[in-house]
């Protein structure tokens, strides 16, 4: 008897996953209503945000500014779950090809290739930003285009950055300026520089911006080409690299420990500020300072999107709204939580709020907005991206 | 002791498999195959994978068993408990932390010493546990019959022992394979970024980039299920000869 019950508990578990979905849906007219129906309706509901949880900066200022806002505000009560963004969109698809109508996700932080497979796979809930009042202040540049794909309003710019090299300046005196000046760095201290993997969005980014040091304008615009030069300059300094370059860190995280711990003298990634809040907690070291290369700096944006089956899209909309506004966008770019560059276009403001934006003080370790004048470069094509992650294995790091 | 009935179990673990395998298969066509038998970076990442799981399972059931034969009766058996409550993840970290700076051995070697001596570290006790209940039952009798009926030592300790821990050391023997193969954690934080080992190659081949290379990951996860499938069938055909023998009582 008992072995039947089990057995039957087992089979149950089993079926289970094969169930219908267990309430209706909301309705997909949403985005028809005004913001302020929205805004209404939104009331007393739970929004739950799904986002990379790796740096205590940011999910600070989740949990200690947006999420109290949002409940005084709105009376909306913010979840944050923290999940690597490749992770949500394989949880999405596998939503979407199970026919689940109501998942769990209520906002996505998304960008660049995550972006580009959900809205491929037509994971994100629509034209969302036609609705958002505050996106008559967002960037209209940052918000055309996610690394290269249209983002047709399916996701709303939140941070636009750039990339920044961060050194020890307790360690290299006199440091490299441009990538010509890095290779001489390198092959003189070595084992002292290395880049993430190209599987990392950030050591993927280090190659591009190889790219545009060594390589012609024709070649760039071209994902076919052979990218010689570029993997020539790579394998050069392989030999100089940490470990000899037989291997390298898997991620940012990795690198930064490294960076932390002084086996390497060098960090880098997207955003100017991030080494503020590093450099405060004791992570980094005090002699922490910016290196932007005289051959570029790509500038990244990243986003906010809704999933197609979100629980409560409007709880989402108005959450997103508010991360928009200039007072949240002021919080963020200040470094007390984040230090994340604005997405706004900050002419759109009136001059107190932009005074406000100026008088943010920014540490050593951060580089002075004029440094980037003349070499902020846009993004590759995507496919370029794809290339990179194939070739570089057997190119160089074999 | 539990005594239930593992049918429900056993129901539930091949239900999984099965429609793994079934997901798999249908996610991918015979390009794929062809494409990933091909490929070199998997190649390379198979032989160094086989590499690691093999030399850590045969040194995890050496060492395995000879510390059953010498701890059996001991108190010290409770010790290598330990190493069972602390997750691969958790090793992974222990080895990060006490192996960084040892040349060779330390992680992100192209050798991968410090993958293996963590899967030692957790598999030892595993094959430890697993045989303890056969060593402890091994009757010293046997010994002294073969002795009095002049055998040779390599025969007196093929009857008395080897007959019976053949068995259970081939079925430790497969599932440690099976599991150090593909896992992900412990190559994840350890390994080198080439060759990489199975799983983090596949774990990329998944999750990377425009997802174009899913199927070549499918593929990856049908090719190893079926080649441990067959290793099983083969093992349980030699061997099932053998255990109907012993379990009449009878080992020529």
């Amino acid at each position: 008897m008992k072995t039947k019950v089990i057995s039957f508990l087992a089979l149950s578990t089993l079926l289970a996953g094969c169930g219908t979905p267990d309430a209706t849906p909301e309705p997909k007219n949403v985005l028809g209503t005004s913001y302020q129906t929205i805004e209404k309706e939104a009331e007393k509901s739970t929004v739950r945000m799904y986002m990379w949880g790796g740096d205590d900066g940011i999910n600070a200022y989740i949990d200690e500014y947006v999420a109290p806002r949002l409940k005084k505000e709105h009376n909306i009560t913010l979840e944050r779950v923290p999940i690597e963004t490749a992770d949500i969109i394989q949880k999405l698809r596998a939503e979407k090809q199970a026919g689940k109508e109501k998942g769990v996700i209520d906002v996505v932080w998304i960008n660049g290739d995550n972006f580009l497979n959900a809205k491929k796979d037509d994971l994100l809930y629509g034209e969302i930003t036609k609705v958002l009042p505050n996106m008559k202040y967002v960037d209209a540049a940052a918000q055309s285009s996610d690394s290269g794909t249209k983002t047709d309003g399916l996701e709303a710019a939140w941070g636009k950055v750039q990339y920044t090299l961060h050194y020890d300046a307790a360690d290299v005196k006199s440091p490299p300026t441009d990538l010509k000046a890095l290779k001489s760095w390198v092959k003189e201290n070595p084992g002292r520089f290395t880049y993430p993997e190209v599987t990392d969005f950030t050591g993927n980014a280090f190659v591009r911006h190889v790219m545009y040091g060594v390589e012609s304008n024709e070649t760039l615009k071209d994902p076919k080409a052979d990218f010689k030069k570029t993997w020539a300059y790579l394998n050069e300094i392989k030999p100089y690299l940490w470990k000899k370059g037989k291997t390298y860190p898997k991620t940012l995280a990795q690198l930064d420990q490294l960076y932390a711990k002084g086996d390497v003298d060098f960090t880098m990634g997207f955003n100017e500020r991030r080494a503020e809040q590093e450099v405060k907690s004791g992570t980094f070291p005090k002699q922490t300072r910016p290196i932007v290369l005289k051959d570029g700096s790509i500038a990244s944006t990243h986003f906010l999107s809704v999933p197609f089956n979100a629980p409560n899209p409007k709880g989402a909309l108005v959450a997103i709204n508010t991360l928009l506004s200039p007072e949240a966008q002021l919080k963020k770019y200040d470094a007390t939580y984040w230090g994340d560059g604005t997405s706004l276009d900050l002419s759109t403001l009136d001059s107190s709020e932009q005074k406000q934006f100026a008088d943010v003080p920014a540490a050593p370790s951060t580089p002075k907005p004029s440094v980037f004048e003349g070499k902020v470069r846009t993004e590759l094509d995507p496919s370029i991206f794809e290339m990179i992650r194939k070739e570089w294995p057997s190119r160089v790091a074999r | 002791m539990w005594r239930g009935n593992a049918y429900p179990a056993a129901l539930l673990m091949a239900g999984m498999v099965l429609y793994g395998l079934w997901v798999s298969i249908s996610m991918t066509t015979s390009a794929d195959y062809r494409e990933l038998l091909t490929d070199e970076v998997f190649l390379e990442s198979l032989a160094v994978s086989s590499y690691v799981a093999i030399v850590s399972t045969v040194l995890a059931l050496i060492i395995g068993v000879v510390l059953a034969r010498l701890l059996s009766r001991t108190r010290l058996a409770a010790l290598l408990a330990i190493p069972l409550f602390i997750p691969h993840l958790g090793a992974a970290y222990l080895a990060i932390l006490y192996l960084s700076d040892v040349p060779v051995i330390g992680p992100h070697e192209g050798n991968y010493f410090s993958v293996i001596l963590t899967y030692l570290y957790k598999e030892i006790p595993f094959v430890f546990f697993y045989l303890l209940p056969v060593v402890r039952r091994l009757d010293s009798r046997y010994q002294e019959l073969g002795m009095m009926l002049g055998l040779s030592p390599v025969r007196r300790f093929w009857h008395a022992r080897g007959v019976f821990l053949l068995v259970p050391m081939l079925e430790a023997a497969f599932i440690l394979l099976a599991f150090t193969l593909f896992a992900y954690e412990i190559p994840a934080l350890l390994g080198v970024t080439y060759p990489k080992l199975l799983g983090v190659y596949a774990f990329d081949l998944y999750t990377q980039g425009d997802l174009s290379e899913q199927p070549l990951a499918f593929a990856m996860s049908v090719v190893l299920t079926g080649g441990l499938f067959f290793l099983l069938l083969l093992m349980t055909g030699l061997t099932r000869p053998l255990a109907a023998k012993i379990s009449r009582g009878r080992s020529e």
